[in-house]
């Protein structure tokens, strides 16, 4: 299952937030945007800190294991971060998160009053990301 | 089959007290040999040790993998402060210290246990990129170990504790010319260490994958 989704623009800060299960801390809005940022900054530290040769591999999403649940991250082309904190048991994440990614370009991109790099405010997109995480 | 690139310790101060690598080809320490070699040359012409740099010593098989920090890099460290700038290594210890710390710290705000003594009560286990997975784990004296492996090798969890408990322990703590000094760190230069961690290393890269 998916505790929660968040979406983080191209400067690492947050646009999006939103928790779907009580077994992750909530995250207060400060807290929230400490994460983001740190993530950021975790993610583009992780390529320069590769021991690896650049790799061919088509996979471009990243991921955080823990003792209890997982953190997901999808980089669309654009330099935004889907991220989802998901349970261990989760699969087809990165299917669940191109969808996420279909409904930020319907809802949120196509929305004529919608700035980009700013927060997300649209009813249809958390009802819509609503029906997608819960299946 | 396990690719095991290198693995880092960190002490309780945050400093890097040994590094070792395996498979890796953008080696930061061959760069740093490189570097000190033309700097040496610069000053001293012909008069070149070059036998002792870590790039004659690539990390073939049979052969011993280069490690840091040895007595002579931290000549060279005292070399290199007086004209203040970082060996290539030295940047890249604090960058996946730093890494790995953050990571800890937001996982441990998750969990809602985000204890200022620090440790990992959050459990972070490991992260993967395209390239590489970084496992890690934390003694509870707040050593913490470091392992880069390809992306496919899912926990190498008891890999880590074992070297910490059967490896690190035995070796470096109970060597009884081994001092804890709470104030400053002291790098390991166990040549029992290194070759016990190698023989380990090379053991499980061979093997089959270790189970969870």
């Amino acid at each position: 299952m998916i505790h929660a989704v968040f979406i983080i623009n191209r400067s690492g800060g947050l646009i999006y937030n939103k928790s779907y299960s009580d077994q992750l801390a909530q995250l207060s809005s400060n807290e929230a945007l400490i994460f983001a940022g740190t993530f950021h900054g975790i993610h583009a530290l992780a390529s320069r800190i590769s021991p690896a040769p650049k790799g061919t591999s088509d996979r471009d999403y990243e991921s955080i294991d823990t003792k209890n649940f997982r953190l997901h991250c999808f980089q669309t082309p654009t330099g935004i971060k889907l991220i989802a904190a998901t349970d261990l048991l989760q699969a087809n994440i990165a299917e669940v998160l191109a969808d996420v990614y279909k409904l930020y370009c319907d809802y949120a991109l196509k929305n004529p009053f919608y700035s980009l790099e700013m927060p997300i405010r649209s009813d249809m997109f958390d009802s819509m990301l609503l029906k997608l995480v819960q299946g | 089959m396990v690719l095991v690139y290198n693995i880092y310790i960190f002490d309780r101060h945050c400093q890097c007290i040994f590094y070792t690598e395996w498979n890796r080809v953008n080696s930061p320490l061959a760069a740093d040999a490189e570097a000190n070699r033309s700097s040496k040359e610069l000053v001293r012409g012909n008069q070149v040790l070059t036998g002792d740099g870590a790039s004659s010593r690539s990390s073939l098989d049979g052969q011993r993998p280069p490690v840091w920090p040895t007595t002579s890099s931290s000549t060279a460290r005292r070399i290199s402060a007086e004209s203040s700038q970082n060996t290539a290594m030295e940047e890249e210890a604090k960058l996946v210290y730093g890494v790995v710390y953050s990571t800890r710290n937001i996982i441990n705000k998750f969990n809602g246990k985000d204890s200022p003594q620090g440790g990992n009560p959050g459990g972070f286990m490991s992260f993967a990129t395209n390239t590489y997975r970084l496992h890690y784990y934390e003694a509870p004296t707040g050593v913490k170990f470091v392992l880069n492996t390809d992306v496919n090798t899912t926990s190498m969890q008891p890999v880590l504790e074992m070297i910490y408990r059967n490896i690190y322990v035995e070796y470096v703590v109970k060597n009884p010319l081994f001092t804890i000094d709470p104030t400053a760190s002291t790098p390991i230069e166990n040549d029992y260490f290194r070759a016990v961690l190698n023989n380990y290393i090379r053991e499980i890269s061979s093997a089959a994958m270790p189970t969870a």
